[in-house]
């Protein structure tokens, strides 16, 4: 498996050796030929030049990056170099894989990616004017957006100022799920420069619904790292940073830097809260949503403003039982996409410095009724974050099967099992636990000791979360379990 | 006694089955009505943990209820 530069005629039957392994069942094979016009010019020829050592090496690179991205087995590219003529091979891309969908996103993927990154350039030869030397990625950038943009540069107080604005803009989106999809989705079709997103989650089938960057074919990958695929082919032209990771207070402070706004577009409210302390550390706006059944509420908080903050707000964070999540309450794609839609909106005016930003207030918007409500805040002055005393909490850890300090931390640690009484009969864990279902947490911190770690674990980590953050919270350090309880192996 | 038009949001909406409702009450703050509703509907969060608007605005919890007020109870949200 490789990448190769190669100056003699490309035959796909001389590399097909490179993808065979008897666990897959898909072959994909991509040829790019050399055709006799480009952009209304007719071509006769033409002439490819590589830095050679540059190319390989970032050709490699994608296809280690191809591995890591999608379920395959092999794949293999090649580009030539030298003068082609028409219908000739210039560049070979093969991939082999289990299953179909794969192999045919990866391909295409592999070939996009060797378009926009190798160092190959190429002349055209036409019949009727000088040749030219490009880079082998499409269009020249300039000429192409400004095409793109118009309808929304023709907006009132926008113009190519505001589309500058937007280009330059970096953003952070926590959290690639109901929220964050529809967000994104926007942002990027918008033309929003650089976007950083964070999701530690795998995309779920019962994600599927109200994730709308995510189809079947993205089952099991890491929604940052899908969701930055999809955002690739809507809008090549920009720049994503995708994040596999949950935003922890660790993390928090390398992914603030140099953003110009924080979009909240998580599910829990240890990262609302997280953001919240760490933006207005940082002196970043913060613009929170969330949502329940058809309902949303949506905050934009900015630093030094009479309107205080999330926690000015929302003083405590409440127990996990009180509060449903998504998975509990049940969710529709049309409540997602208006409130991330809402949050995208905020964003573009904060960016391009409009005046009607809705700032110092709650937007409610109830998708049922249609009406939307907006509550004036003032700050809390008790509130302290605002008074400057540093409430950043750490955050709770992720446990899994092969953290590397599994079973040091295992041998001292209180072990919880969040499910309810039938499932924990059904499928009992190893060892002790603390059996804990939902009717008892808000009793847990008088069961629980302080000073040694608790591990909570559900059956899909997502109890285990809600129930964790608020732990943590409240001084206990927490472990949360990211799958079945009964995954934990017994140390006691 | 006082009229208040009774207005629930999220959680709260689920948890008594209704938008709102129009309740006849003595009490005198937002806080001491939402304890009443509290054992009506079982509802599961503290009063300290519930927001409280009248007028497009956010009151305090210890604010005074008026006759012919409506009164949004809101919980927080975490959904996304
Ligand atoms: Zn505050």
């Amino acid at each position: 498996m490789g990448f190769q530069i190669q100056s003699t005629p490309v035959l796909p039957q001389d590399f097909l050796h490179h993808l065979e392994d008897p666990a897959c069942g898909a072959v994909v094979q991509f040829e790019g030929r050399i055709r006799n016009h480009n952009d209304g010019l007719n071509v006769n020829g033409l002439h490819y030049e590589a830095h050679a050592d540059f190319a390989e090496a970032e050709g490699n690179r994608i296809l280690t990056e191809a591995q890591e991205r999608f379920a395959i087995g092999r794949c293999h590219a090649v580009h030539r170099i030298g003068s082609l003529g028409i219908g000739e091979i210039a560049v070979w891309v093969g991939v082999s894989s289990p299953h179909r969908q794969e192999a045919f996103l990866a391909c295409r993927w592999i070939m996009d990616e060797i378009k926009q990154r190798a160092a190959i350039w190429k002349k055209e030869e036409y019949s009727d004017v000088d040749p030219k030397w490009v880079g082998i990625a499409d269009t020249t950038e300039s000429d192409a957006s400004e095409a793109r943009y118009q309808r929304q540069v023709n907006l009132p107080h926008f113009g190519t100022e505001g589309q500058q604005k937007l280009k330059n803009a970096k953003v952070l989106v926590a959290g690639c799920g109901g929220l964050g999809c529809p967000a994104l989705q926007s942002l990027v079709a918008m033309g929003v420069g650089t976007i950083t997103l964070c999701d530690g989650d795998r995309i779920a089938l019962d994600n599927l619904p109200r994730q709308i960057l995510f189809g079947d074919a993205d089952l099991g990958r890491n929604k940052a790292e899908a969701a930055a695929d999809k955002l690739r082919q809507l809008n090549p032209g920009l720049s994503f940073r995708p994040v596999a990771e949950m935003i922890t207070s660790e993390n928090v402070d390398a992914l603030l830097e140099n953003q110009d706004v924080i979009l909240d577009c998580a599910d829990n409210f240890g990262i609302t809260y997280l953001l919240n302390d760490a933006g207005l550390k940082n002196g970043i706006p913060l613009i929170q949503a969330s949502v329940h059944q058809f309902e949303g509420q949506l905050n934009v908080f900015l630093p030094e403003s009479e309107g205080g903050c999330y926690r000015c707000l929302w003083p405590e964070m409440p127990a996990p039982g009180c509060v449903q999540n998504c998975a509990e309450a049940g969710i529709l794609a049309t409540t997602t996409t208006a409130i991330g839609n809402q949050q995208a909106m905020e964003a573009v005016k904060l960016l391009l410095g409009w005046k009607d930003l809705h700032h110092d207030c709650t937007l409610l918007t109830d998708l049922r009724s249609g009406i939307t409500r907006r509550l004036t805040r003032k700050k809390n002055t008790d509130c302290p974050t605002c008074n400057g005393r540093s409430m950043q909490l750490s955050s709770v850890k992720i446990l899994e099967l092969h953290s590397p300090d599994l079973h040091n931390l295992l041998s001292n640690i209180q072990k919880v099992d969040l499910r309810e009484e039938e499932e924990i009969s059904q499928s009992p864990p190893s060892g002790s636990w603390t059996p804990a279902p939902r009717m008892t947490w808000e009793a847990l911190p008088q069961q629980l000791d302080k000073s040694t770690p608790v591990l909570c674990a559900c059956s899909t980590g997502i109890r285990a979360q809600a129930v964790g953050e608020w732990l943590q919270a409240q001084g206990y350090t927490v472990y949360i379990w990211k799958a079945h309880a009964t995954d934990v192996p017994q140390n006691d | 006694m006082k009229n208040i038009q009774v207005l629930y949001f999220a959680s709260l909406r689920e948890q008594c089955g209704k938008e709102s409702e129009n309740i006849q009450t003595s009490c005198e703050t937002p806080l001491a009505l939402y304890e009443e509703l509290r054992s009506r509907y079982d509802f599961s969060l503290p009063g300290g943990q519930v927001k409280f608007a009248v007028d497009n605005a956010y009151v305090d919890a210890d604010s005074f209820l008026m006759d012919g007020m409506e009164l949004l109870l809101l919980p927080p949200v975490a959904g996304g």
